[in-house]
């Protein structure tokens, strides 16, 4: 019973960190059709950012306010990689519109040269982000540890979602950004600015991104190719779950994380990985668009 | 328009950069592509040319960089001092990108374009064993730097790291004898983990311990839930770690945030040196066991001025490892082999060493090259982490320890068979 | 003359730099040329086959494969696993006996002769990407996602090579193996380098040749006309997912030829040459040079490499990334025909493929 729930909470957990790295992705991926093949460096940049940020707060605070440093770097990794992701689309992204291909291996350039830019301002070897003391350690309940650090991740990424829904969904702005996706010559004739539209779209699923940097950088190393590890399983989570709906993401991020764990309390890890990843490319056969399919009459939909 | 010209402008860019690559295609035809560095004078008659062969992008840049950064250090030091037979060194630096065919293409590069005298290099096996037949076609000389899984001697390397007798059994047989009983074995998906760990696995049958566990990460694991919960389905009283790189940072800050610390679990780990303890944290490593050679804490009177330096010119923050060291031993190593030579030929370098009197007075000690199997004699020593980020010594072997690539002097390897056929 | 030159343009591209790298052992011998140079641009050949292939069904039927390093590398390792037992006299290697076997394992047996593994170099791709192509084209799977599950699959057969070492020499691979003719280093061996250059820049020779006779039929046409409309193709009567397969078979197996020549010249074969990041930048060779042009993918294929050659050394080792990464992103955004499309644009002799090629932008953009 033990060793089930700590499965349970471990898939849970796994998870949650996939949906964060690829919630940015069902955003320029799902709904922009943009293949950004940097997204992982955009993760990369979320990480160096709380590293950044405690350094700022070793160095100039006092050490009883120190531990806040995590809480600050959150909307400081959002806002960098905001601004990384809107620089990256005015001047890369926006003049490759309709060319998904295109888009991919230009940004797979971009890609090398933020890597490379990580090793020249940083140094090649990782740095080090040290957990603050509220997110030490776990807690112990009936024999099952749960992180701290894991059950705040999993409420973060709640929030990442509740944000994402309210701005697609409840926000004057989101209706506009709906509207472009769907239908942009329509959209444009009715006054929207569609050029900023995909600016601020863009940036967003960046923004998004640098979060899942933040967390990720409590659970392993921060160096130039962090974002490399997890921008395969991203991409999978947003095709299984069916491109364009965020409910479609969220499954399709539990589905490859619980079934990782769960494959890997049988197997070793990397067997682990290639029959998930198996399993998936199978499922899509039968049901290519995803899990969720947004209903068209489009042939080429 | 506006337009047109921007396409002008990119057109021109990209014909540069091509134009300034394949420039030096041309060059690479005849005795240099202009591209080696020097702190002394260009080149003439009073140079000497080595080549340094790591990854400086890619995955393995993280560890290779302060490898090439004290074999670097070393080159220069000689230099100030004189040079070697009256030489200066020039280094040409080639990039392995990580990638074992970019190495071998690399290695033909430096040896045969360049025509360098020697070559230090290499970190990962699987780029030492894509650039050993380079080296034996062309007879030439690489000096490797890093402890490896051993079962290889090539008469065109030199290993300056250790030998798994000089790392790896020293270990086992010391938490033997603290009395620990049963092991976990704990290494990413490669040869030095799997190798190692077949060694393990006889030496502790032999003793009469048992391995309660086996299990291999992938390369670019971030979630080490799965194997934690394996762990503590088995267990165990100790567990040996040859995880690799980035591997390590998310194992060990995934049992801190479960509440282990090396009190619940103790760790003896290959691949964790002073870089990797700043990398994961020292509040998190603290109490747990490494196996080296050598530790920037390592009390001799070399050591201090090679920490001093070595700090002088790449920072306060850096630290001095075993693989560094190793390496900047290496390229003392040469020019003593060269000196006694009294020649920069391979044949007569080769010669050298073979005679076994080669020797350095090195940070970790006095090492010298074994003149059979090219490995060098050194002292082992077993460490602890504590807070100050740093290793001390807790065990240390009372001489230094003859390599022996093949274990073939243990009775325990011999009858577990665990030699190569050939 | 110059109708010649528009027409037959790219075929005298092509002559040009068969004519060059013919010239290559004669420079060697003349003292103008390194041998490791000769190696090298032997890789290169090698680079320029996988190129053509990726070429015909990206830049023609518009299938983007970001995992053709799979099939590089199934070539690579038959052939390897043939010349290992050449070298260990058909016994079983080091890393098997490591791995607990104790006799040579069933795949490894059909390995044992020349013939046989020439079969095998073509029959084990063709197989891998007949099932994988025909599954997935029947399922009308494409575009990006057809890219994004190639990508998956690169990844879960690297895995899964790692995985099991004792069969494969998990991430150090294959290793301290001849070529076909035997040793190619030194003096000595000097003939058999020259053997194997000539062999070598022959297959070149010929795929490109049936490339360029593919592509010249009704069948060239058929791609294209998938390409750039692939529902009307549908209805028009043509069984699209068919050619679709066969055209990805085709193009594996002219990637596995690559990856046996390669390994020809390498002297060894690791799974890092199955990596996405390896298959992305075949990709990039082809979009550099020219998409569509079948030269366009030799031109990409040599020149990428000899960039990355040359600039990753010396001075330029903590910027060649930035150099490569921006040369890749600007290529793609200014000039999407790559070199072939900018000398087509730009040069007198074909000034009617300029409009084309503005009108296809245009297209691509709506």
């Amino acid at each position: 019973m033990e060793q089930f729930i700590t499965t349970l909470f471990n898939g849970l957990s796994l998870s949650s960190i996939i949906l964060l790295t690829s919630l940015g992705l069902a955003v320029t991926f799902g709904l922009m059709r943009v293949i950004n093949m940097a997204h992982g460096e955009f993760v990369m940049i979320g990480a160096y950012m709380t590293y950044v940020v405690q350094q700022i707060f070793v160095k100039f605070f006092p050490e009883s306010v120190r531990d806040i440093y995590y809480i600050v770097s959150i909307p400081a990794a959002f806002g960098v990689a905001f601004l990384f992701g809107s620089l990256l689309e005015r001047f890369v992204i926006s003049r490759l519109y309709g060319r998904e291909i295109d888009s991919l291996l230009a940004t797979w350039g971009i890609s090398l040269i933020l890597q490379q830019a990580a090793r020249s301002i940083f140094g090649t070897q990782g740095v080090n982000v040290t957990a603050p003391s509220f997110l030490k350690g776990g807690i112990e309940i009936g024999g099952c540890t749960f992180s701290y650090n894991r059950i705040f991740i999993f409420v973060m990424v709640l929030l990442c979602l509740l944000m994402v829904w309210v701005i697609m969904y409840k926000s004057n702005f989101g209706k506009q950004m709906r509207a472009v996706m769907q239908n942009r010559p329509m959209a444009q004739c009715m006054g929207i600015n569609s050029r900023r539209v995909d600016n601020i779209t863009f940036a967003l699923g960046s923004g998004l991104a640098g979060i899942a940097g933040c967390s990720v950088a409590l659970l392993g190393s921060i160096d130039s190719t962090v974002g490399q590890s997890y921008i395969v399983n991203s991409f999978m989570a947003v095709v299984l779950g069916g491109v364009g709906k965020l409910a479609g993401t969220v499954l399709g991020s539990t589905i490859i994380g619980s079934a990782s764990i769960f494959t890997e309390n049988y197997t070793s890890s990397t067997i682990a990985k290639a029959i998930v990843l198996l399993i998936v490319i199978v499922f899509l056969q039968k049901r290519p668009q995803g899990l969720f399919v947004i209903k068209s009459r489009n042939l080429d939909e | 328009m506006k337009k047109f010209s921007m396409k002008m402008i990119a057109a021109f860019a990209a014909a540069g950069m091509m134009a300034m690559s394949l420039a030096g295609c041309g060059g690479s035809a005849g005795t240099s592509g202009g591209s080696e560095s020097t702190a002394g004078a260009a080149s003439g008659d009073d140079t000497v040319k080595v080549g340094l062969l790591h990854s400086l992008t890619g995955s393995m840049a993280i560890s290779e960089k302060a490898v090439r950064d004290a074999e670097v250090l070393a080159i220069e030091e000689i230099n100030a001092a004189g040079g070697v037979l009256g030489k200066q060194i020039v280094y040409v630096e080639e990039d392995g990108a990580s990638e074992p065919s970019t190495f071998a293409t690399k290695a033909e590069k430096l040896v045969d374009s360049e025509k360098v005298k020697t070559v230090f290099g290499c970190w990962t096996s699987s780029s030492r064993k894509a650039v050993k037949p380079v080296f034996e076609d062309y007879n030439s000389l690489l000096w490797y730097p890093v402890q490896y899984e051993g079962m290889e001697q090539s008469p065109n390397i030199v290993y300056t790291g250790a030998a798994p007798n000089q790392q790896i059994v020293p270990a086992i047989e010391y938490l033997i004898e603290k009395g620990y009983k049963k092991f976990f074995l704990l290494g990413s998906d490669y040869v030095f983990p799997r190798t190692a760990n077949m060694i393990i696995t006889a030496q502790v049958n032999a003793a009469g311990c048992e391995v309660v566990g086996e299990e291999y990460a992938d390369m670019d694991q971030t979630d080490f839930a799965a194997i934690i919960g394996k762990i503590e389905a088995a267990q165990p009283e100790v567990i040996i770690n040859t995880l690799n790189g980035t591997g390590n940072v998310s194992f060990f800050k995934q049992m801190a945030e479960k509440n282990y610390t090396s009190a619940n679990y103790m760790t003896m780990s290959f691949s964790i040196a002073e870089e990797e303890v700043a990398t994961i944290g020292a509040d998190i490593l603290k109490g747990h066991m490494v196996s080296w050679n050598y530790y920037q804490t390592t009390e001799t009177d070399v050591n201090k001025s090679f920490v001093a330096a070595y700090k002088a010119k790449f920072g306060d923050t850096r630290v001095t490892s075993d693989p560094a060291e190793a390496a900047y031993d290496a390229v003392y190593l040469w020019k003593a082999a060269c000196e006694k030579a009294g020649s920069f030929e391979v044949d007569d370098v080769l010669g050298a060493i073979r005679t076994g009197e080669i020797s350095y007075n090195a940070p970790e000690g006095t090492v010298t090259i074994n003149g059979e199997n090219q490995h060098l004699t050194k002292p082992v020593r077993i460490g602890e982490v504590k807070e100050d980020g740093l290793i001390y010594e807790v065990y240390s072997t009372p001489a230094a320890v003859d390599p022996d690539p093949y274990l073939t002097t243990y009775d325990w390897a011999v009858a577990a068979g665990i030699q190569p056929i050939e | 003359m110059k109708d010649m030159l528009k027409k037959q343009g790219s075929n005298i591209c092509f002559a040009f730099i068969v004519i060059l790298l013919a010239l290559v052992p004669v420079m060697f011998s003349a003292g103008l040329m390194n041998s490791s140079t000769v190696l090298f641009l032997g890789k290169c050949i090698a680079f320029a086959v996988v190129a053509m292939g990726l070429d015909l069904i990206w830049g023609y039927t518009g299938i983007l494969s970001l995992g053709h390093g799979l099939y590089f590398a199934l070539g690579g390792y038959a052939m390897a696993m043939y010349l290992k037992l050449q070298s260990t006299g058909g016994k079983i290697t080091d890393f098997m006996h490591t791995g607990g076997l104790e006799e040579l394992p069933l795949v490894w047996k059909p390995f044992l002769n020349l013939p046989l593994s020439i079969v095998m170099i073509i029959l084990v791709p063709a197989v891998v990407s007949g099932v994988i192509g025909y599954f997935i084209f029947k399922s009308r799977v494409k575009g990006v996602y057809f890219s994004i599950i190639s990508q998956a699959l690169t990844w879960a057969a690297y895995s899964m090579f790692i995985a099991l070492s004792p069969y494969t020499n998990g991430n150090v691979g294959i290793t301290e193996i001849k070529s076909v003719f035997g040793s190619i280093k030194g003096d000595a061996n000097r003939g058999n380098m020259f053997l194997l250059f000539y062999i070598s820049l022959g297959i070149m020779i010929l795929i490109y040749a049936l490339c360029k006779f593919l592509v010249g039929r009704k069948f060239g046409k058929l791609l294209i006309a998938i390409r750039d409309g692939e529902n009307r193709t549908y209805f028009s009567g043509y069984r699209v997912s068919r050619y679709k397969t066969f055209v990805y078979v085709l193009s594996a197996v002219i990637a596995a030829i690559a990856g046996a020549v390669f390994v020809n010249f390498n002297g060894s074969i690791t799974p890092s040459q199955m990596t996405i990041a390896y298959s992305i930048t075949m990709v990039i060779w082809v979009a550099i040079g020219g998409r569509g042009t079948i030269i366009g993918a030799v031109i990409g294929a040599f020149l990428i490499n000899l960039c990355e050659y040359n600039l990753s050394s010396g001075a330029m080792v903590e910027i060649w990334q930035y150099l490569i990464g921006a040369l890749f992103c600007i290529t793609i955004l200014f000039f999407k025909g790559g070199i072939v499309g900018f000398v087509k644009d730009h040069f007198p002799g074909d000034k009617k493929a300029a409009p084309a090629a503005q009108a296809k932008t245009e297209e691509a953009k709506v």
